[in-house]
């Protein structure tokens, strides 16, 4: 097993930073499991990200590392938060049953798997062939930040362009399908369906029961009508 | 010059008329969304000239050898761009004054934009980017009229595009690692000493993901159900222009990504072939309603378009006879939506009784295209099975060509199910159902049937365009 030199030159203060990034992790990841409140839960695991992110660092991966507290920590924790808020977090039967039954002895056994897999996998070449490329990149005297925008802004720039004009679709696509049909026809003024969410809030979340939301969609057809017709009117 | 802008123009003005149009439709009124239909096909027609003028000019690679310019993407985007002209067309009527009229056109510009970069990349990063660019935009277009139907089969064409780009990703990541690169002339040389096995673990992945784009076995169960809940227009377009695009970039990625002879490539596409064109023909004998039966069909015409892809690389002739089948499909198969578009209260077989009698140019143009689809001469799909045949049987898949006669012989009868009842049934007793959708979807479906007629009949002057050796 060849590892490259620069990976084993491992210093004393690195194992220290390893030792409290690793401890981090992972208390976040216990905590992540055993809180009984989920936004409890969310916020742990923030705290398991940064742990990694630490780790990222310590490794001369900083490009991963803030690409991890910026997506992971900063967007995708928030939209678990968002969620859990919309859906309440008054649910106790979430932690104290399981949806699925032996789901827990599968997650044990499956983590345990994946822990030897992972084990075995990085001592050995034979998946691939050959040894991973990292320790090579590492060493050429550039961070690797300076390499991903290299590669980002020449190499790969058409691939990067294109992933701009997705955004572009992503944003057409939200607005097309996400819209309430009602203010279909209101193009000046789009209006986020706010008033579900206060809803759904004070009344927790059975309240929105599927009666209400097949009467809302069909009477959509009646609001736009509605919407067309002051809609001629404001037609300079 | 390595980041030559340029050398994209027909892409560029896709993607520069979508945005604007995004923008304006902001504030154009409801009723005259029209504008941003005429940007749109302004932009088909500048990507056309800017096309012809790169056809002048040599093949070259640019964007540090990630996209290539060659007479394969040349033919993809004369393809693509007069496929979108049509759907524009033909989408004049149903979508007027709809309130997403404008993002109709939008995305039809960039999934367009998506199609064309698929065959252009020379890079399995590219590849990727450009599939996503092809496919995001095509759920929405399937959903975006929001009825039930519409949104089922978006969300069951989404949750399959998903799934199949986690598994062109997974293959396109394990390409990247065994070859340490990921263009396509780099991994041909470094994949020749890479293990059999990862090899062809990745290369199955990403076919898989290009077999969603173009909906063939085993990634074809999305078809019926995209193109029978979509609207007429974006039903005409799911059915041709992904189709495009994958088609292209499979054969680039197989002739130029793989090194000849390291793993069986061929036999898997002739078997996924041979899988498509019969499962195709075979489930649309059964079809009642007129836009399921055409999405079984278009899964039969891309099992003899993959024959073509099989035999790539053999002889000179499987990339002329692929790109002149790709252009005869395409016009054939826009020709009999646009009789779909033209009759929109006719949803059934049942509902063309007596067509001929009311419409004898519409029935003409059905069955032009109906009769095209199966092969007959003088349309343009004739010449293109021809080639295609005469392509594999060369390349030593005789079996293939065998079977894809005897699904061709077989498919005429699903076809004349639907033409009988038009011709020789005395009309319904509801001349509602018949009732017209417009001019420009008549004018569209007219255009399209003498088109199909006029590329057979000159077949000879267009086949050359899409033959040419692809760039190393």
């Amino acid at each position: 097993m060849s590892i490259h030199p620069a990976v084993l030159a491992a210093t004393i203060p690195d194992s220290i930073t390893f030792a409290i990034a690793a401890a981090i992790s992972v208390i976040g990841a216990l905590g992540v499991v055993l809180s009984r409140n989920p936004v409890h839960s969310a916020l742990m695991l923030v705290m398991t990200l940064f742990g990694v992110a630490v780790l990222f660092v310590e490794e001369n991966a900083q490009f991963l590392a803030a690409v991890q507290v910026i997506v992971y920590a900063g967007a995708i924790v928030v939209l678990f938060l968002f969620v859990i808020m919309l859906l309440g977090v008054d649910r106790r039967e979430v932690t104290e049953r399981d949806p699925l039954r032996g789901q827990r002895a599968v997650a044990l056994l499956l983590g345990i798997l994946g822990l030897v897999e992972v084990i075995l996998l990085a001592g050995g070449k034979w998946p691939t062939g050959a040894h991973s490329a990292a320790g090579a990149i590492n060493v050429t005297g550039r961070s690797n930040v300076a390499l991903l925008g290299d590669a980002v802004f020449t190499t790969y720039l058409l691939p990067f362009e294109i992933t701009s004009a997705l955004l572009v679709i992503a944003v057409i696509g939200a607005v097309v399908l996400a819209r309430r049909p009602r203010q279909a026809g209101d193009r000046e003024q789009p209006q986020i369906g706010g008033g579900d969410i206060i809803t759904a809030d004070v009344l927790g979340p059975d309240s929105l029961i599927r009666p209400e939301i097949e009467e809302a969609t069909g009477s959509s057809d009646v609001h736009e009508e509605l919407d067309k017709s002051s809609f001629e009117r404001s037609d300079p | 010059m390595k980041e030559n802008p340029a050398a994209l123009a027909p892409e560029l003005a896709l993607v520069v008329a979508a945005v604007v149009g995004a923008v304006a439709s902001g504030w154009l009124p409801r009723r005259r969304q029209w504008a941003v239909r005429l940007l749109a096909a302004g932009a088909c027609v500048g990507g056309l000239v800017a096309t012809a003028l790169a056809m002048l000019g040599p093949p070259e690679r640019v964007f540090d050898g990630s996209y290539a310019i060659d007479p394969a993407t040349n033919a993809a985007r004369v393809v693509v761009l007069g496929a979108a002209l049509v759907v524009i067309g033909l989408s004049a009527e149903p979508l007027r004054a709809h309130p997403h009229e404008s993002e109709f056109y939008v995305l039809l510009l960039l999934a367009s934009a998506g199609a064309i970069a698929l065959v252009g990349a020379d890079d399995l990063l590219t590849v990727f980017a450009a599939y996503l660019l092809a496919s995001v935009p095509s759920y929405g277009l399937v959903g975006l009229l929001r009825d039930r139907t519409g949104s089922e089969a978006s969300l069951k064409y989404y949750l399959l595009g998903a799934l199949f780009g986690i598994v062109m990703l997974a293959g396109a990541t394990v390409l990247v690692g065994l070859g340490a690169t990921s263009s396509y002339p780099g991994l041909r040389e470094a994949l020749d000493s890479a293990p059999r096995a990862a090899v062809a673990f990745g290369a199955v992945c990403v076919t898989a993901g290009l077999l969603f784009k173009i909906g063939g076995v085993p990634a074809q169960f999305w078809v019926p159900d995209a193109v029978d809940g979509a609207s007429v227009p974006a039903a005409a377009f799911v059915t041709t222009i992904p189709k495009i695009g994958g088609l292209g970039a499979a054969f680039r990625f197989f002739t130029e990504a793989l090194p000849a002879g390291r793993v069986d490539w061929a036999l898997l596409v002739a078997v996924t072939a041979a899988c498509t064109m019969t499962l195709g023909n075979f489930a649309a004998f059964a079809q009642t309603r007129v836009k399921r039966l055409l999405a079984y069909s278009t899964i039969g015409q891309v099992g003899y378009l993959l024959m073509a892809v099989a035999v790539a690389g053999r002889n000179g002739l499987a990339q002329q006879a692929l790109w002149y089948y790709l252009a005869a499909y395409t016009v054939t198969n826009l020709a009999a939506f646009a009789v779909v578009a033209e009759l929109p209260a006719a949803r059934t077989l049942s509902d063309y009784r007596g067509l001929a009698h009311h419409r004898p140019l519409l029935a003409g143009s059905l069955a032009v295209s109906l009769l095209g689809l199966v092969g007959t001469p003088p349309t343009a799909l004739f010449v293109g099975k021809l080639e295609i045949f005469t392509a594999v049987i060369h390349g030593g898949y005789t079996w293939l060509a065998v079977l894809a006669i005897l699904n061709t012989v077989a498919s005429l009868y699903y076809y004349l199910r639907w033409l009988v009842p038009a011709f020789l049934h005395a009309p319904s007793p509801h001349p509602a159902v018949l009732s017209s959708g417009g001019t420009w979807s008549a004018a569209t479906a007219y255009a399209a049937a003498t088109a199909t007629v006029i590329l057979g009949v000159g077949a000879a002057a267009v086949l050359p365009l899409g033959a040419g050796h692809l760039l190393p």
